[in-house]
């Protein structure tokens, strides 16, 4: 675990983490915005009734004991954390504490936490179809779901349960799916990876092979997703330029490059060290579409330029040519 | 897609619970101070519930009260001045701080989770981790310090060690 190392260290930037207690500073918090606190009123109810029972009656610590037995029995239905609910309709919206959003496919059924702040992880109990648009947390984010067990921290992905078979689409960020009875049985998707679990299988979508319209000899499988115009084996990056009108949303150069292309390709995407930009340049691009997609829209703005690097499906992001 | 996440108070508690302690200890490595620093903190989140059904939110929670906790800290700076002198000059710094970093609070709640993980240990055992994961003290230093033996010291860190991957081992900031 060399990451958890690194991010001790990295830690060591932050000094004296002070750790205050939440549920009181929320009290003081409530009080300061003129919110009475309901749970001060809970709390004092119990006293005040214990306190004159023991006056009252002079019962003594036997009779209070009791009273906390009763209380604690009384106060358990008021702690269910988990709540579960079938969608009668297709895009049934569920809504975390959180802001995480299930669209549930009609006849899906779900268990999912009610409450964040008394559990550990965000574990939810899928039977059924549904989409997810998770907020990133620090408490994970785990889907089971007829056999597997989908993992993210903040994404948008959806599950299409069809009989024994489970399908798993991933639009945003990454996710990982596990087979519940071996999680050494496990593959991480990336944006637009598409994969099928069956029978303790998985199988990515993505890799069926384009139709084969030139009796040339067909390039073979790559490990990484299959080009879209599969002829050449390693196609040089001379796209035809579009006169695209650019969609998406405005970001910066900088938050594009190295907060998304080279932060989710490592492995794949470099930016060439000579190239200095402006790190503030807006762009607007689709960070929905495809790597590669985002990577010739910002070139067909004339932003960057991008040479294949060593490896298939790898690239450098380089200044753009005049 | 747009998200109010604030809207209810049950939603809201959630919330100020989960992000109290990063957004305090990120403001105070900037005014080094806590008092001012749980403060300017108050001010963000009241800024919040004063708007909470109303705000909608195109980036992430993360990101947004990161956004706020900023701007909350240069006004906080700016009618403070005189009594924060020896923070006047961060303000620059602060201002140049990037409007958008989702990631500006990971750092924290990745101290957040630590924290949490070492409750259960024994006070000694917890000392000596802190102070050579973060205070950067050597073995024999924390050694020579608590008067106990350098074996002493690399048994602990490597116990708490052990512990905290075991409890991390899931934790979405520690894992591929």
């Amino acid at each position: 675990m060399n990451k958890f190392d690194s991010i001790l260290k990295q830690n060591k930037e932050i000094k004296n983490f002070e750790v205050f207690d939440v549920d009181s500073e929320w009290n003081s918090f409530l009080d300061v915005v003129g919110e009475s606190s309901d749970k001060k009123k809970v709390e004092n109810k119990p006293k005040s009734k214990i306190k004159s029972l023991i006056y009252t009656f002079s019962v003594g610590i036997a009779a209070a004991l009791i009273l906390l037995l009763v209380f604690t029995f009384a106060l358990k239905p008021e702690t269910k954390i988990k709540e579960t609910y079938t969608a009668s309709k297709n895009n049934d919206i569920i809504q975390l504490a959180d802001g995480s959003k299930i669209f549930l496919q009609n006849g899906a059924s779900i268990e999912y936490p009610k409450i964040l702040s008394e559990v550990n992880e965000r574990m939810i109990v899928l039977n059924g179809s549904a989409k997810f648009d998770v907020t990133r947390s620090i408490l994970p984010f785990r889907v089971h779901n007829n056999g597997i067990i989908v993992e993210v921290l903040g994404t948008e992905f959806s599950i299409i349960q069809e009989n024994q078979k489970v399908i798993v689409e991933n639009h945003s960020g990454s996710v990982q799916i596990t087979e519940a009875k071996d999680r050494n049985n496990f593959r991480v998707l990336k944006q637009g990876d598409k994969f099928v679990y069956e029978n303790g299988q998985f199988t990515d979508m993505n890799y069926k092979p384009e139709p084969v319209v030139v009796a040339e000899p067909v390039a073979e499988p790559k490990i990484e997703k299959p080009k879209p115009k599969a002829v050449e084996p390693k196609p040089e990056v001379k796209e035809e330029v579009k006169p695209e009108v650019v969609s998406g949303s405005v970001y910066t150069l900088d938050s594009v490059l190295k907060g998304h292309l080279v932060k989710l390709n490592k492995k794949t995407i470099k930016v060439d060290k000579k190239f200095k930009y402006d790190k503030d340049q807006r762009v607007r691009v689709n960070l929905n579409q495809s790597f590669l997609d985002i990577m010739k829209s910002l070139k067909s703005q004339g932003f960057i330029d991008m040479i294949p690097s060593d490896c298939p499906d790898c690239y450098i992001i380089t200044a753009p040519t005049k | 897609m747009v998200s109010r996440p604030f809207v209810s108070k049950a939603d809201f508690e959630n919330v100020f619970k989960e992000y109290f302690n990063p957004l305090v200890n990120f403001v105070n490595k900037y005014l080094h101070n806590i008092e001012n620093s749980k403060e300017v903190v108050q001010i963000t989140l009241v800024k919040i519930w004063n708007n909470r059904e109303q705000i909608e939110i195109k980036t992430s929670v993360n990101a947004y009260l990161y956004q706020i906790a900023k701007n909350s800290m240069i006004d906080f700076i700016r009618k403070n001045k005189h009594n924060l002198a020896h923070v006047e000059l961060n303000i620059l710094q602060i201002e140049q701080l990037p409007d958008d970093n989702a990631s500006a609070l990971d750092p924290y709640f990745v101290r957040q989770a630590i924290e949490k993980a070492l409750i259960p240990l024994k006070p000694k055992s917890r000392e000596i981790f802190e102070l050579n994961k973060f205070e950067g003290l050597s073995y024999e230093e924390i050694a020579e310090y608590l008067e106990i033996s350098k074996r002493s010291v690399e048994d602990n860190i490597s116990k708490v060690l052990k512990h905290l991957k075991e409890e991390l081992k899931n934790h979405p900031f520690f894992f591929d």
